[in-house]
């Protein structure tokens, strides 16, 4: 069976999960943290990503990049609240696509969430000593496709197939209800870094289905230090009202300086903070109180409570109908929202997984599923928002209505306006508002080969279909000539097909580099074993070779020893050939032949 | 495809908005409903009784934007014509002024239902 | 291979009723789900993968449409009027000048965001939405024993035409 690893993709954090023996768990290196912060940073010599970006960011303001997440397919209109926020620059590309400049040179989102999950990939291939070709990735339910669409480029990218793009609620509800195996409405309140959303799913049998779901893609923890550093912000500028503190060092402290507070503030009333002011000699000392800190935040909490208010009246229950509420992202850590959800909803949520790691590990979940490892449960998935068309006058009719399971088809009729038309543009859009430029422009697609006819005359049915992926195909056929047009969707949105293979060519020589590690890493873990051979048939070695046979044996796994502490796999391919000659003679007996069989496996693995 | 301005604004700027007082003389009032969708259309037209012909007429439409430009056309339309001519305005043609897809064209039987009730609840009045 | 002109109730197993056991309805659908969603056939053959795809489109469409009573009407409607000729606009006497009527007030408490007047229109309406929804039943019952009943499909059409009118104004209530 094929690994299917969950991956959560978040603003602020990434991990990957898989499900093991045991059971469902996040994939852990010995000795490093399971989280890899969603922080990456240019350096001379490549890309750092996560923790090293991290320590990196004070030192290199300009190249590092946070929250790549809250602009993977949008446009520079989408994003004109937060990109005054930003400490880096966003420019305009085409068709709406925004670049992200660092340097001189210009990076897509979708190539710089690659980074992250390429090093996700890696983690786990060097955990699980596999190669890891698919994943489950999570994304906020209230992403369109635009956006989902984005995200599985970035995995195109970093070398992985999206086997499934999963709701980031749904894969917390399927981590608690498989837990808990209870019947019953869940609530999902998910409030991220960078986004909120309020899911309700229903458990019943074996078959979790969403049943409403509602957000905001430009609302999370962020918001909350934004408006902390603000307030810093004004604070210091009572006291040095010269000091502007627009640059990027200086938002990049005092982002730094936000979190830290809210940090405190989970388990303390008062804080108190000491930050260095960049390009003076001068340090400011501060206090936060929580009191402060929870009259800030509370007009966001109301909002997501909104949200609440919104989803149960589409779901139709009401508030005490939920029989579990279940809590996901870092922000559910802050007391002041804890208890805002439990007086909404009137009871405690549960919070028996880590918060941090229970989409990652309901990702994991479905992977398995995805692979065929299990049939114990389904997850029935629902498009967000409404998919159409435009008419005209820029009104937006709905072909596919928003909250439909998927996979669902419909399809809708078409005609020419102009006598002998033989072709028709749709321009394809979804969004719950009556006009288009309330809308998400998705691409558009042409209809060709309609025969000439009067106008009015042809019926073209155009059909549109969205898989259980969440993927919308178009097609279409004339039904008076039972002729079928052809179609050709042109995104207004993401990355053309001739884009995507630009990309992937450029990153030829990463992937190459990719490779090697990949190589390197499965080849360190064949010398171990190798040595640990050498090690158990040493006393045979003794009675059966001369002691410059076994000096030059023990030359040699020195000289392997090396090459693992290098960075090129071919030379220490080369290495363990040699070391293998060597060894041939111990082959001869029982213990030998182990070594042997590792050995042929190695040089199999190397003609793969 | 490339529509006239004067058909888009329809859709953007609709024409006539508003309502005529309905007991005043010489006025005629259509009040129309679409089962499909239930959208509520009211046009209301004023006559010169002297030589029968509409020289005002106003709408207004709880429906979707197709529903709001068909009226809006319609009332356009029957400024200026006999209430005869007016009779015999067809659905066909609002929707190939309007290049209303098929899924919209009751928005458009919608308008002819309602100039022609209007005409009748005009001939009605005056006739009693 | 289904056939695609195959009822929603044939489909679901469930004889052509108005009145339908909704546990059951239930049960059937997560029973089939379980059996024919594409997630289950990742690793299958494309033409099963096909065949997953196309009956759980299929079973979505007849579960979402059976499921409530008012689609379910509709949809049951569609098949009852087959050929039987009913005015299609029937409304109740003065009934059009109402709605119109609760259309201009509702944009009047929607400029002035008066939510005490939403709220209490939008109990109204989904009173008498649920009133229209009682009928539904005894209606389609006496059907059952003589189906060529024209009166009592016009009824029946009548009373879905005045819910798709309410249903319009509740909408609109709630998209704000």
């Amino acid at each position: 069976m094929e690994r299917i690893i969950g991956i959560d993709l978040g603003t602020t954090n990434s991990l990957g999960a898989t499900v093991y023996e045991e059971g469902p768990e996040v994939i852990e290196a010995s000795g490093e943290s399971t989280i890899t912060p969603s922080v990456l940073s240019l350096t001379d010599k490549g890309w750092l990503v996560g923790e090293e970006a991290l320590n990196d960011s004070i030192s290199n303001p300009d190249k590092t990049i946070f929250s790549v997440k809250r602009l993977m397919g949008r446009s520079l209109k989408d994003l004109e609240n937060i990109i005054n926020e930003l400490p880096y620059k966003i420019i305009e590309g085409q068709r709406q696509l925004i670049k992200i400049k660092i340097g001189e040179k210009e990076y897509t989102p979708q190539e710089l969430s690659a980074e992250i999950l390429k090093k996700i990939k890696m983690n786990a291939e060097s955990v699980l000593g596999e190669t890891i070709k698919k994943a489950v990735i999570t994304v906020p339910a209230y992403f369109d496709d635009a956006q989902r669409q984005a995200t599985r480029d970035a995995a195109r990218f970093a070398g992985m197939e999206v086997a499934r793009i999963i709701n980031e609620p749904t894969a917390a509800a399927i981590a608690y209800g498989l837990d808990e195996k209870k019947d019953g409405y869940i609530a999902v309140y998910d409030l991220g870094g960078g986004t909120f959303d309020i899911s309700i799913l229903k458990l019943s049998g074996k078959i979790f289905k969403v049943i409403a779901t509602h957000g905001n893609t430009q609302l999370g923890g962020d918001d909350f230090d934004s408006l902390v550093a603000n307030e810093i912000k004004k604070l210091i500028q009572k006291t040095h009202p010269k000091l502007k503190l627009n640059d990027p060092e200086s938002k990049q402290i005092l982002k730094k300086t936000a979190e830290s507070i809210k940090k405190e503030l989970s388990s303390s009333t008062e804080t108190s903070y000491s930050m260095k002011l960049p390009h003076t000699e001068l340090t400011f000392d501060g206090n936060f109180k929580l009191e402060e800190f929870e009259n800030l935040i509370d007009p966001m909490i109301e909002q997501t409570l909104e949200s609440c208010s919104y989803v149960l009246r589409e779901a139709n229950l009401a508030a005490d109908k939920i029989n579990d509420v279940v809590l996901v992202g870092g922000s559910t850590i802050i007391p002041k929202v804890r208890k805002r959800i439990e007086s909404f909803f009137q009871k405690p949520p549960h919070v028996a997984i880590d918060p941090y790691k229970v989409v990652a590990m309901g990702a994991g979940i479905q992977g398995h599923l995805l692979a065929g490892g299990r049939r114990d449960f389904l997850l029935l998935d629902v498009i967000p928002l409404a998919l159409g068309i435009e008419t005209l006058g820029g009104t937006f009719s709905k072909i596919i209505t928003g909250n439909t399971t998927i996979p669902a088809e419909e399809s809708e009729t078409f005609t020419t306006n102009v006598d002998n038309q033989t072709s028709i543009e749709v321009n394809i859009y979804q969004g719950e508002r009556e006009l288009i430029k309330h809308c998400r422009a998705l691409g558009q697609f042409k209809l060709r080969g309609i025969p000439p006819m009067k106008s009015g005359y042809p019926l073209v049915q155009v059909q549109f279909r969205v898989d259980a992926n969440g993927i919308l195909t178009v097609t279409a056929n004339e039904k008076r000539s039972g002729e079928k047009a052809e179609i050709e969707v042109i995104p207004f949105h993401g990355l053309t097909q001739f884009e995507i293979e630009n990309i992937i060519e450029a990153s030829y020589e990463n992937a190459v580099d990719d490779f090697n590690q990949r190589q390197l890493i499965e080849f360190c873990q064949t010398a171990e074993r190798i040595f640990r051979g050498i090690e158990q048939t040493w006393e045979v070695a003794e009675n059966t070779l001369s002691k410059d046979d076994r000096d030059e044996i023990l030359k040699q796994v020195e000289s392997v020893r090396q090459s693992m502490q290098g960075h090129d796999a071919q030379v220490l391919k080369t290495e363990l050939d040699v070391l293998g000659n060597l060894t041939r003679p111990l082959a001869d007996n029982a213990m030998g032949k182990t070594i042997l069989t590792e050995l042929k496996d190695n040089e199999n693995m190397i003609r793969k | 495809m490339a529509y006239s301005d004067k058909v888009i604004d329809h859709y953007k700027d609709p024409r006539n908005v508003g309502s005529l007082d309905k007991n005043e003389k010489n006025t005629g009032t259509g009040l129309v409903g679409a089962p499909e969708c239930g959208d509520v259309m009211k046009l209301q037209i004023q006559v010169n009784p002297d030589n029968n012909q509409i020289v005002d007429a106003k709408f207004k439409t709880f429906g979707c934007g197709s529903a709001i430009a068909s009226s809006s056309l319609a009332t356009e339309w029957v400024k200026g014509k006999s209430i005869d001519e007016a009779m015999s305005i067809k659905n066909t043609e609002i929707v190939e002024e309007l290049s209303l897809p098929p899924v919209k064209i009751h928005c458009s039987v919608l308008a002819e239902d309602a100039i022609k009730a209007a005409i009748s609840d005009y001939k009605k009045r005056s006739e009693g | 291979m289904i056939s695609d002109d195959i009822d929603h109730f044939e489909l679901m197993g469930l004889p052509q009723s108005f009145e339908i056991d909704s546990e059951k309805l239930e049960d059937l659908y997560q029973n089939l789900s379980l059996e024919m969603h594409p997630d289950f056939y990742g690793t299958s053959t494309k033409e099963k993968k096909i065949l997953s795809e196309k009956s759980s489109v299929m079973l979505n469409a007849a579960y979402s449409t059976l499921r409530e009573p008012v689609s379910r009407a509709r949809y049951l409607m569609s098949i009852l009027t087959r050929g039987v000729s009913l005015k299609k606009d029937d409304l109740p006497e003065d009934f059009l000048q109402e709605m119109f009527s609760l259309q201009e007030s509702l944009d009047e408490m929607l400029e002035s965001c008066d939510q005490s007047a939403l709220c209490k229109m939008n109990e109204d309406l989904l009173k008498r939405s649920n009133l229209i929804q009682s009928n539904f039943a005894s209606l389609f019952k006496k059907l059952e024993t003589s189906p060529e009943n024209t009166e009592t499909l016009q009824q029946l059409q009548k009373h879905l035409n005045t819910e798709r009118y309410l249903r319009r104004l509740l909408d609109r209530i709630n998209s704000k």
